[in-house]
């Protein structure tokens, strides 16, 4: 049953990254309370198998025998360590009726967050270039360094613990490890809020991320942002703990994180600058080392491969022949275009509870959120809100409502402090946003296309057969998956004007978009000059009914010089003559 | 005590014996009737939430009748007449001759939001100046917004005057503010995001009229008997005879349209003045009186 690899590869890479995290905390001497020396471990933990991992692939030695011996190796020596060690004191604990309360609606949630994990992956980047990439280097054991692609060149922290997972549990396996973040971030915000003598508010805000829908469907997804999210909230957290007495140690560790975030995704690079000013520039060398050890590493690796460390964005400052400033400028613009609204309400109506003309939606009990601002009266209050304003920079240069879920954590705690006193609303808005937030509730009442969790699909994770009809129900490349894999040698390339599901199909794929030489190509056909696209690299051409070629291609293939393949669900395989 | 048992007395049998409005009827048929689900599809505007959440509750209960889509409001009015009572006495009996007045007694024994709204308006007031249950101040405040959506300015004011009152700025976030806030989006959210829609006009009927439409309405149930039918009535009639047709389980009528001159139908339902319409089109008139008049097509099975 792939349930079974699944659950054991994400498993195995969980419980490496808490080994390696456990090793790291007492390497540096570092100690917390029970739960919250869990979790940390598991974060800090995934910085350091990401950077193991990322050397595997530099050295071509990405294998599942590695990953396992190296992995026993990681569990083995943390077990050795621990034994005969006295365990953590406990947090203070949480109010009786609180602690049911969060039982009830996490575990009812977790549920349905991990039935949708370990189904088959369907999710647009998921499927597409996420996994893609891992699965790329699955092929390679390491990273291809012929492929150029702009989603190729991001910083990859998330997908190198992909790569583990995926090794023992193909694609079910690698959501489910960023399904682990996910999970991990409630309980996060639950221990700070245990932490900092607010244990209602943490818990409040911590169900009430958990629940929002769009951190639901990201988070069951091979994304990152939860993965993010949760790296961004662990160094504040480490900063919070430290503030009083800034220790090196603790502040090497937040470092650490600050670069393993932006190694995830670039936007949470913004970690770094905002600790920065969090400790008013004290000791801010031992940030930057322990930024720098888990930044460089990938900043390095594009110098050396592409002559641009940022890659794929700097273009102007960084010229280089793999992608132009041009493109750069034109690809991040389309980023930043929102459809029409019809007003300033239409679009937070959308954004927080219909879901249909943005991609996903954060739940109406965000609508409160300019009651967060009553939150300035306490000094935590203050911080968390400027937290919240500083990751919610991302969001304003892409459209995603993902890119908002850094943020939330910050807000919905700082929403929790402003209620803190009103008596019985902290449960009144959990059990709302619980309740209005499941799937079948969000049927009644949000947009028919809305991103979300829509459902439990057991049967596609428990049975191959469903879940190849899963797969293929939602993701429209697939049907051509045999085809592809058939007709196209493994060293040849196929072109495509619009992104596809490269983590399904085992070949290398040239999107039109995504690389100077896919523009190239591009260009060649709009031209109507197949030579000059097989003259690039391209042998074969996958056309979508809607592209501005399909219908001459399709009348005219002799003058074309191609022949076709296969179709499916409106897309077209040429052989390139 | 006397006074105000009167006073509710007649509230009660004005909401028995009254026949039911335009207004109330558009309220069951468009908000109360259907699921929630097909409610936020039609993407009306929907200004009496909590009303109709507590008149769905009470036809559930009792079946559709104009008794029972106004019993919410009659209980409110309960609550009024006490808060009305106790602010009387704790402040000035004046209060209490006004509060009693007639031209508070409609919004009491009418099936819509406005009395609920005054009624929860007027306990936040109460319990502002007593000084108890602080806590319920802003859930009454944020419940009658919900209640009346047009109720939103006075609950502001009001609130406003127990922050000038009490003079206590965190008090008054913990205790008004924050609870009336959460209340309102709670019960507001989903009908205010799906209120894309323009408002339906309707005429209100007047008191005659309400009373001669529910007779052609019986005129029109006897001629059509248990034949299958489609009615076609004035924009002031037609969610009175939806209503009329919940009320009385009259399966065999399909669902009433108000815009008559763009279809054919069964049965026409036509203001008095407007009969010329009928001999234009050549319908047969079963039914007159001096505000209505029903006709049916020739060739419509009786």
């Amino acid at each position: 049953m792939p349930v079974i690899g699944a659950v054991c590869g994400a498993a195995f890479t969980v419980g490496v990254c808490v080994a390696l995290g456990w090793l790291l905390l007492r390497w540096l001497k570092l100690e917390f309370h029970r739960l919250e020396g869990v979790l940390l471990a598991f974060v800090s933990g995934s910085a350091c198998l990401s950077l193991a991992v990322f050397g595997l692939c530099v050295i071509h030695q990405a294998r599942l025998p590695v990953f396992l011996a190296g992995g026993a190796g990681a569990i083995g020596g943390a077990l050795w360590k621990a034994r005969g060690m006295a365990r953590g004191k406990p947090l203070p604990a949480l109010p009786r009726a609180w602690a049911v309360l969060f039982a009830v609606v996490y575990v009812a949630f977790l549920a349905c967050y991990l039935a949708n994990a370990l189904a088959p992956e369907i999710s647009p980047d998921g499927s597409g270039y996420h996994l893609g990439n891992v699965a790329r280097d699955w092929r390679h054991h390491g990273f291809d360094w012929d492929y150029h692609s702009i989603y190729s060149s991001l910083g990859q922290g998330m997908e190198m613990l992909f790569l583990v997972a995926f090794s023992i549990g193909r694609h079910p396996a690698a959501a489910t490890v960023h399904m682990a973040f996910q999970a991990a971030l409630p309980l996060l915000m639950v221990c700070y809020g245990r932490r900092c003598g607010f244990p209602r508010v943490g818990t409040f805000a911590g169900l009430l991320v958990y629940a929002c829908p769009v951190v639901g469907i990201a988070g069951v997804s091979a994304y990152n942002d939860l993965a993010v999210a949760t790296s961004v909230f662990a160094g504040f957290y480490l900063l919070e703990v430290n503030y009083s007495q800034l220790c090196t140690k603790s502040l090497f560790l937040c470092g650490l994180l600050s670069g393993h975030s932006y190694a995830i995704k670039y936007t949470a690079g913004l970690t770094l600058p905002f600790a920065a000013v969090l400790t008013r520039g004290r000791r801010l060398w031992v940030l930057c080392l322990g930024a720098a050890a888990m930044a460089g590493p990938s900043m390095i690796r594009n110098w050396i491969w592409l002559g641009n460390p940022a890659a794929p964005f700097l273009n102007s400052w960084f010229p280089n022949p793999y992608w132009s400033a041009s493109a750069e400028h034109q690809y991040l613009a389309g980023l930043r275009e929102y459809p029409q609204f019809k007003s300033y309400w239409d679009f937070i109506s959308q954004v927080t509870v219909l879901g249909g003309l943005v991609p996903g939606m954060i739940g109406p009990a965000f609508l409160l959120l300019p009651l967060s601002l009553l939150a300035l009266r306490q000094p935590h209050g203050r911080k968390l809100l400027l937290a919240g304003a500083v990751y919610s920079i991302p969001a304003f240069l892409n459209t995603d409502v993902r890119f908002m879920i850094p943020a939330l954590p910050f807000f919905a705690l700082a929403l929790g402090l402003a209620m803190e006193n009103s008596r019985g609303m902290l449960p009144i808005v959990v059990l709302f946003q619980s309740f209005i937030c499941w799937p079948a509730a969000m049927d009644a009442y949000c947009d028919p296309n809305a991103w979300r969790v829509r459902g439990f699909p057991i049967r596609a994770a428990l049975r191959p057969e469903a879940g190849s009809q899963y797969i293929a129900s939602h993701v429209g490349d697939y049907a051509l998956k045999g085809a592809i894999e058939r007709a196209v040698g493994p060293n040849q390339r196929i072109f495509s004007f619009a992104g596809r599901a490269a983590a399904y199909i085992d070949r290398d794929i040239v999107v039109g978009y995504e690389s100077s030489q896919g523009m190239r190509i591009q260009e060649a056909l709009l031209k109507g000059s197949v030579p000059e696209a097989k003259s690039q690299g391209c042998d074969f051409l996958l056309v979508n009914d809607t592209d501005m070629i399909a219908n001459d291609i399709k009348q005219n293939m002799r003058r074309w010089g191609v022949t076709e393949v296969a179709k499916a669900n409106g897309t077209t395989l040429y052989r390139i003559d | 005590m006397a006074v105000l048992a009167a006073v509710f007395a007649l509230q009660v049998y004005r909401a028995v014996a009254r026949p039911i409005g335009t207004g109330e009827a558009y309220l069951y048929d468009r908000f109360v009737r259907p699921t929630m689900r097909q409610v936020l599809q039609s993407e009306l505007p929907d200004r009496d939430v909590l009303y109709c959440l507590l008149e769905k509750r009470s036809v559930g209960l009792f079946h559709v009748s104009p008794f029972s889509v106004r019993l919410p409001s009659l209980l409110f009015g309960i609550l009024y007449l006490f808060v009305v009572w106790q602010l009387g006495r704790r402040l000035s009996g004046w209060f209490l001759t006004a509060g009693v007045l007639p031209i508070f007694w409609d919004w009491f024994s009418q099936a819509d939001g406005t009395g609920t709204a005054i009624a929860l308006l007027l306990c936040a007031i109460w319990l502002a100046v007593e000084r108890r249950n602080l806590n319920l101040i802003g859930i009454c405040l944020g419940l009658s917004v919900t209640a009346q959506t047009g109720f939103a300015i006075p609950a502001a004011i009001v609130a406003l005057a127990i922050l000038a009152f009490w003079w206590r700025w965190s008090g008054w976030v913990d205790r008004v503010l924050i609870p009336a806030v959460v209340v309102a989006l709670i019960l507001l959210v989903l009908p205010l995001t799906h209120a894309y829609a323009p408002e339906e006009r309707t005429p209100e009927l007047t008191a005659s009229q309400a009373t001669h439409l529910q007779s052609a309405l019986e005129a029109l149930r006897i001629g059509a008997g248990s034949d299958r039918i489609r009615i076609g009535a004035t924009p002031a009639a037609e969610p009175v005879v939806n209503f009329y047709r919940a009320q009385h389980r009259a399966g065999n009528w399909e669902r009433a349209r108000r815009d008559y001159s763009s279809e054919h139908f069964d049965y026409y339902l036509f203001l008095a003045a407007e009969e010329a319409a009928a001999e234009q089109r050549h319908l047969i008139v079963i039914y007159r009186d001096a505000d209505f008049a029903v006709a049916h097509r020739s060739s419509a099975a009786m």
